[in-house]
């Protein structure tokens, strides 16, 4: 998928050599893991069931406890549950998703839209609240309240634009197609050791 | 809220950049992998990269790569896609978005597939007109401005609204290269007859208020802009600056 190359790009970009895993062997060499994704829940999930069961790659993520960062659908995924699909999400953040709601909601979507900073987290370090990021979806959590919300966006409604939970974190919009402020996350969480 | 956007247009040809006027003489204007570059530094919103020279995708596979490490912002590259396995194969190598036009007339149910594969969001449905003065309306253009088609404006885009456009781009060629502004009329009746897709305006404009016209008169999400940073030391950094005074909503960086 292309969204594997640009994140890897980013990466890149900010000084660290990243390898892309097809099973869950590979995990004894990485010092961060960053699930990507665009597409269907459903696909993605087949996909990772594909690298190891999900229960085992839960099981060495946490106990490992190597920080891990999702992106779009790979944040989706870090929650337990989504409407859009039919396989569970890992559960490494609680929480689930919903299709955003709106009168004449345009869906997906797209576009440069707000990030409102809730919480600090190292990964945002340096990032000023209410800056622009780029986002492509249609489904959010909307549990906005929950604790684990770090930020928050509006789309229709107003829903969880990055989530957090120990070594876990999870982002709604795209850092690796955000430029600047993007960059500057991806930087910050390849330099993040998993605590705060 | 999503903020409106500023999308550098750019024109592939033989490896280079080149901007022509009302869709001929062209001129070289640079290094399609550099200039991206200078649009990402310059917090460009989106890039649109459209290859004129061939009629294969091959020219944009050849920089998809070089671009995608220096372009940390979305793609849309289109020109010369003639199948539902070109677009999905742009979208493989890192392009966010497709943009097809001629393929939308010749092959409409490859729009619906690639619309379904590669998902709404990354497809970008593009028109080329020109003004008839005796009919009194405008008339559709494809294959780079060279084959003049029957079909209408209004009929034009309902279709592609129906074949699963995320974005409709909308191209005056009569206004192309001038620098005389864009056709705010014409980008006020696309949104008009496609309410709930994001319209990007091209041709004309070679000012910043043009830009501000644009915005404030015409309900559009996005301006691409050519002659006016290819030939000017215009930039989007600037061009914000001057739309920021005028309440109009774009990204903050």
């Amino acid at each position: 998928m292309g969204n594997l190359t640009s994140v890897s790009n980013a990466v890149y970009e900010m000084g660290e050599d990243p390898i892309w895993i097809s099973n869950l062997e590979q995990l004894d060499d990485v010092t961060h893991l960053i699930l990507p994704g665009v597409g269907h829940y459903s696909n993605a999930f087949v996909n990772l069931n594909s690298i190891g069961t999900a229960a085992q790659l839960v099981q060495i993520l946490s106990s490992r406890q190597i920080p891990v960062l999702g992106v779009c659908l790979g944040m989706q995924l870090m929650m337990e549950d989504s409407e859009e699909g039919d396989g569970k999400g890992l559960g490494l953040i609680p929480g689930k998703c919903n299709l955003l709601q709106g009168e004449n909601l345009r869906l997906p979507h797209v576009g440069w839209n707000q990030v409102v900073v809730q919480k600090d987290h190292p990964v945002l370090e340096d990032v000023k609240s209410d800056r622009d990021f780029y986002f492509v979806h249609s489904y959010a959590s909307t549990q906005i309240t929950e604790p684990w919300v770090i930020a928050t966006s509006f789309h229709g409604q107003k829903f969880a634009s990055i989530i957090a939970k120990d070594n876990f974190i999870g982002m709604q919009f795209h850092p690796e197609k955000s430029q600047t402020n993007g960059l500057r996350i991806i930087e910050n969480f390849i330099n993040w050791d998993g605590k705060w | 809220m999503v903020k409106k956007r500023l999308i550098p247009l750019m024109l592939l040809k033989d490896g280079r950049l080149v901007k022509g006027k009302q869709f001929s003489s062209y001129k070289d204007v640079g290094d399609p992998v550099k200039s991206a570059a200078v649009y990402n530094s310059q917090l460009a919103d989106e890039l649109i990269i459209l290859n004129i020279g061939s009629s294969s995708i091959q020219p944009l596979l050849d920089i998809l790569d070089e671009l995608s490490k220096v372009c940390f912002m979305p793609i849309a590259l289109g020109g010369g896609i003639r199948s539902v396995e070109d677009a999905v194969t742009l979208i493989r190598h890192g392009a966010d978005k497709v943009v097809v036009n001629t393929l939308c007339k010749r092959m409409p149910t490859a729009i619906s597939r690639i619309s379904e594969l590669v998902g709404r969001q990354a497809l970008i449905c593009a028109i080329d007109v020109r003004w008839d003065e005796e009919l009194g309306d405008y008339v559709v253009y494809t294959e780079s401005g060279k084959c003049k088609e029957t079909i209408s404006l209004n009929e034009s885009i309902q279709t592609m609204s129906e074949l699963g456009a995320g974005e409709i781009f909308i191209q005056s060629i009569d206004r192309d290269g001038t620098a005389q502004g864009y056709d705010v009329e014409l980008a006020s009746r696309v949104v008009e007859i496609a309410p709930k897709l994001p319209v990007i305006a091209a041709g004309g404009c070679g000012d910043y208020r043009h830009l501000k016209e644009l915005f404030l008169d015409a309900d559009v999400e996005a301006a691409a802009c050519g002659s006016i940073f290819n030939f000017s030391d215009s930039n989007p950094i600037r061009a914000k600056a001057f739309l920021n005074n005028y309440d109009i909503k774009l990204k903050k960086v």
